[in-house]
């Protein structure tokens, strides 16, 4: 299925707040990969990923009806997703972005989706391949990953990203740095 | 500025240090090596983030969990806008004509050299069948999807009944979305690639 066209969408959602079910299936299948994408990357798990995915489309079916025709449906359904997530992560106790000792410095567990995992052995001795990157950013402290995945792959500013992680600009841009000497680190070895 | 600034470095990294900041991180560069290195791994790395694709598969189909979650909203009458004026339903049937022209092996260039009023007679004589042969097809699949329910061929026919309706009601959008945008090139378009997509399913 192609991209929708932006009147395409309007009228998607449009049809999908009055209750339309098939049109809330096809913008579904429009942005299922980028949320799920979102989700992954922000807590490194995929079963919980594919949980909070399905929690964020829920979710926007709850609230269609808020969603304001001046904003694109994509940036209000992403920023949801992060909301989403972010909650989650907080309600766990997983997020504590101004704590930067506090997350060792390791991630633990490291972190690493299984599906990331699959063909590791072909790409272990290649150094800049996607698949080391994805591993790495997987194997950051949560609030460092989080931030990172924010900034640099999803484009979000800083202080949005204060606004979205109750944090401060402040924070989040060291949090950016840390994430990103890190991963040269871990992408270096 | 401390010895080395590296939290401005990726600031400028980013192009979001101002004026006096950026100037004053200029001079420190250009004494210091290591901080020029740290500028070109930042930019090494933000280049390798900017090739990983936004877009992630799950490892299962989500739909369902999703679909059993859903409140229903409260049923209102579907408003279905009526499709009216002569130049949309050209421009409609033009579509369908190059889809269906397609599928025979027949070229028509863009729709924007044809003129849809001259050439309605015709536009209709060859979307009236084609269309009946794709309802045709589809009531058949219905009625055959009744008589073998539970067998493997009736799940092969649901699913085809699925994705038909799928397209049915994209292409539904999609003339709504010509009826508010006449002559958009780019909805004319996705609603060719629909109704290809329909008579491939056929
Ligand atoms: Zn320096």
């Amino acid at each position: 299925m192609g991209p929708l066209l932006n009147i395409e969408e309007a009228l998607l959602v449009r049809r999908a707040a009055r209750g339309d079910l098939a049109a809330f299936e096809r913008l579904y299948r429009t942005h299922i990969g980028r949320v799920y994408a979102i989700c992954v990357r922000l807590v490194a798990d995929p079963v919980r990923a594919e949980e909070l995915a399905q929690d964020a489309f829920v979710r926007a079916w709850e609230r269609l009806g808020t969603f304001q025709g001046h904003a694109r449906f994509y940036s209000w359904l992403y920023r949801l997703t992060v909301n989403v997530v972010v909650e989650s992560q907080r309600s766990q106790g997983r997020l504590r972005l101004h704590e930067v000792s506090a997350e060792g410095e390791d991630g633990s567990s490291d972190g690493v989706p299984d599906h990331m995992r699959g063909d590791s052995e072909t790409h272990q001795h290649d150094p800049g391949t996607r698949l080391d990157l994805e591993r790495a950013i997987a194997s950051l402290p949560n609030g460092a990953r989080a931030v990172f995945v924010l900034h640099d792959i999803e484009g979000y500013e800083h202080h949005e990203i204060a606004e979205m992680t109750g944090t401060t600009v402040g924070t989040s841009k060291g949090q950016l740095h840390r994430a990103r000497r890190l991963l040269r680190g871990r992408l270096e070895r | 500025m401390s010895e080395h600034p590296s939290e401005h470095v990726d600031s400028y990294v980013d192009g979001d240090l101002d004026g006096t900041a950026r100037k004053r991180l200029h001079a420190h560069l250009v004494e210091c090596a290591r901080c020029r290195r740290d500028v070109d791994d930042l930019r090494a790395l933000r280049e390798q983030t900017a090739r990983l694709p936004v877009q992630m598969r799950p490892a299962r189909d989500l739909w369902t969990g999703v679909l059993s979650r859903l409140e229903p909203r409260e049923r209102r009458a579907a408003t279905r806008p009526a499709w009216r004026g002569p130049l949309l339903v050209a421009a409609v049937l033009l579509l369908a004509l190059v889809g269906i022209f397609d599928r025979h092996g027949v070229r028509l260039v863009e729709g924007t050299n044809v003129n849809p009023a001259q050439n309605a007679d015709v536009i209709l004589a060859t979307f009236d069948p084609a269309e009946r042969e794709v309802s045709a097809a589809a009531a058949d699949l219905v009625s055959e999807l009744h008589r073998r329910r539970g067998t493997p061929a009736a799940q092969a026919a649901s699913a085809l009944v699925r994705n038909l309706s799928a397209v049915n009601s994209a292409i539904d959008v999609l003339r709504e979305a010509l009826q508010a945008n006449p002559g958009d090139v780019a909805i004319v378009r996705r609603l060719r690639k629909e109704y290809q997509h329909k008579t491939s399913l056929i």
